[in-house]
């Protein structure tokens, strides 16, 4: 169940994306990565650092975020760079997604 | 399996044992992960949906999936090559493809054991179970790997 839990958790409160970018073209789009239970902590920090340039102590607390609420905004900006950021994510094996900001 | 680091060097020494498995297991991942197809759950798990909305994920997917394919693939490959002995000595870069591929196979192996929260590696199921037990070999490994970076 936790493996897809970001297209399926998610789908009741998800409007069209297209759509929404049309009617407000203003709001950011956010890079939200979830919590699973087969990354390590110490790896998210690492990759943290990595993609984002974060110092230890930053990355880090972006971590226990995720850890504990389950999911966190690591990044906001253009559709195009939260693309960019997604798909570094991905080949890393962390579990984000990118949305409009509400 | 024993992890140091020394004058920006990490090195690795491993029983015959150990090389034997993770070239086993480097290998079985190589093979599979070739031929897995969208809906297999490690497919899935490792082409994670990066829109909520399905359309705009399959879209997303059709676009990144082959690239991300071929990168993965030549880490494992690049790592295979390397593992000829029972000692890895690893720069930065040789490490951090080593971190993602022991991550590609801890995703790959924790999806089809079905692992969905942190289990004690001493419990006494998981020692009776030699999936699980790899599982957390590979993860007492990424994890003394990532510690020499971290620090």
């Amino acid at each position: 169940m936790a493996t897809l839990a970001p297209e399926r958790t998610g789908q009741t409160e998800t409007a069209e994306p297209v759509v929404e970018e049309d009617v407000h073209p203003e709001r950011p789009w956010i890079t939200i990565v979830w919590d699973d239970p087969i990354n390590l902590m110490t790896y998210v920090t690492h990759v943290f650092m990595k993609v984002f340039g974060h110092p230890k102590a930053k990355a880090s607390a972006l971590m226990m975020d995720v850890h504990l609420r389950g999911k966190a905004v690591v990044s906001s900006g253009s559709k195009e760079r939260m693309e960019l950021d997604v798909a570094r994510l991905h080949s890393f094996g962390l579990w984000a997604t990118l949305s409009q900001d509400s | 399996m024993k992890v140091s680091r020394r004058s920006g060097q990490v090195r690795v020494r491993l029983e015959t044992s150990e090389v034997e498995l993770l070239s086993q297991v480097l290998l079985e991942f190589e093979q599979t992960s070739a031929v897995l197809a969208p809906g297999d759950l490690v497919y899935e798990r490792l082409h994670p949906a990066a829109y909520q909305d399905p359309d705009a994920a399959a879209e997303f997917r059709d676009l990144t999936g082959d690239d991300a394919d071929r990168a993965r693939a030549a880490r494992v490959g690049q790592c295979r090559a390397e593992l000829t002995g029972t000692t890895l000595r690893l720069d930065d870069e040789s490490l951090e493809r080593w971190l993602m591929t022991l991550n590609d196979l801890r995703l790959a192996l924790g999806t089809r054991l079905g692992v969905t929260a942190e289990e004690d590696p001493n419990d006494p199921a998981v020692q009776g179970d030699g999936g699980r037990l790899l599982y957390h070999w590979l993860t007492w490994f990424q994890d003394a790997l990532v510690l020499t970076v971290l620090r």
